[in-house]
């Protein structure tokens, strides 16, 4: 179930049309919606205990790949990037954190590029993390026409 | 008067009355709840919402609620239809520089890019560079209320809104 939880949000998000959130009910979302705009993709769950880390690496990434990841939290993490700003040589980094309980999850979403590595970083024992990561593309990618 | 509302809606509720925007994306609801019983209670002054336009070379204060206090976490959402750089800054995390990617037009389709988190927040400062596009911004932040206080949450109740 964990796959088709965060493929249907991950879709969604690409869409302009979204009336109701019912709409996106797990797989039957893959199924209507036929431009994903997603090339690669990867799902982890993970729990970590404070201060307990796990680098995310992507199939195909290098750092001028579109970026789409999120991330889901149970306790307390956040997601530490490092990258490059808009010129493409001045050094970024940033920390986003998620917080939530099992009756409202955290939720950490990232849409960037120019991201060099990034990992899941606990901030509390027992933490649970889900997410689901994407190397995205937009429309007039020629590998994405090429697989569609 | 309170306001009672799903995270989902919260999102969602970021645009406004702006209509030229695609709907927020819905991503929120499938992570968290899908009960109608879990309704978060906000309170007038821990939440705000709102949209603009930022020019190249222009940097933009994202106002915080205005009874927020930066002791407590912040879940906060920026959308944006073009490149921007946010700067995030967390009393217990320091300084955080994110880069939001999006894409806009028939070409490349209308793809906005999405940031969001739950933190203890100072400041929230877009800046969109020199030579880039002006994005179209929107924006909703909410003052993370106690989970584990019942008095946090509305029951029940699946109507959402203004609620005296």
């Amino acid at each position: 179930m964990i796959y088709s939880m965060f493929i249907s949000p991950g879709l969604m998000s690409w869409t302009d049309d979204v009336n109701d959130p019912s709409q996106a009910d797990f797989t039957n979302g893959l199924i209507t919606i036929d431009r994903q705009n997603i090339l690669f993709q990867r799902v982890e769950k993970m729990m970590l205990d404070s201060a307990g880390s796990r680098s995310i690496t992507l199939a195909n990434y290098v750092n001028t790949e579109w970026l789409y990841l999120v991330y889901r939290v149970v306790g307390n993490a956040y997601l530490s990037t490092a990258g490059l700003d808009t010129d493409g040589a001045t050094p970024i980094t940033g920390k986003l954190p998620a917080y939530g309980t099992s009756l409202l999850p955290g939720v950490g979403i990232i849409s960037t590029y120019n991201l060099n590595t990034l990992s899941i970083v606990s901030q509390a024992d027992g933490t649970t993390i889900e997410l689901f990561a994407a190397v995205a593309c937009a429309d007039d990618d020629a590998r994405y026409s090429a697989n569609a | 008067m309170s306001v009672y509302i799903r995270r989902q809606i919260a999102v969602r509720s970021g645009q406004g009355s702006h209509s030229t925007l695609p709907d927020l994306p819905i991503i929120p609801y499938r992570f968290n709840d899908v009960s109608p019983r879990n309704v978060l209670k906000l309170t007038d002054g821990k939440w705000c919402s709102d949209y603009c336009t930022v020019a190249a070379n222009t940097n933009y204060t994202i106002p915080l609620p205005a009874s927020y206090s930066s002791a407590q976490k912040l879940a906060w959402v920026i959308r944006a239809t073009a490149i921007c750089k946010v700067t995030v800054i967390d009393p217990a995390l320091g300084t955080s520089k994110f880069l939001i990617k999006a894409t806009s037009g028939t070409t490349k389709g209308n793809h906005p890019g999405i940031l969001m988190g739950e933190q203890r927040i100072t400041s929230i400062n877009i800046l969109v560079p020199v030579g880039f596009d002006a994005p179209l911004i929107d924006f909703f932040l909410y003052e993370v209320p106690d989970l584990t206080d019942a008095d946090s949450w509305r029951q029940g109740v699946r109507t959402l809104g203004v609620v005296p």
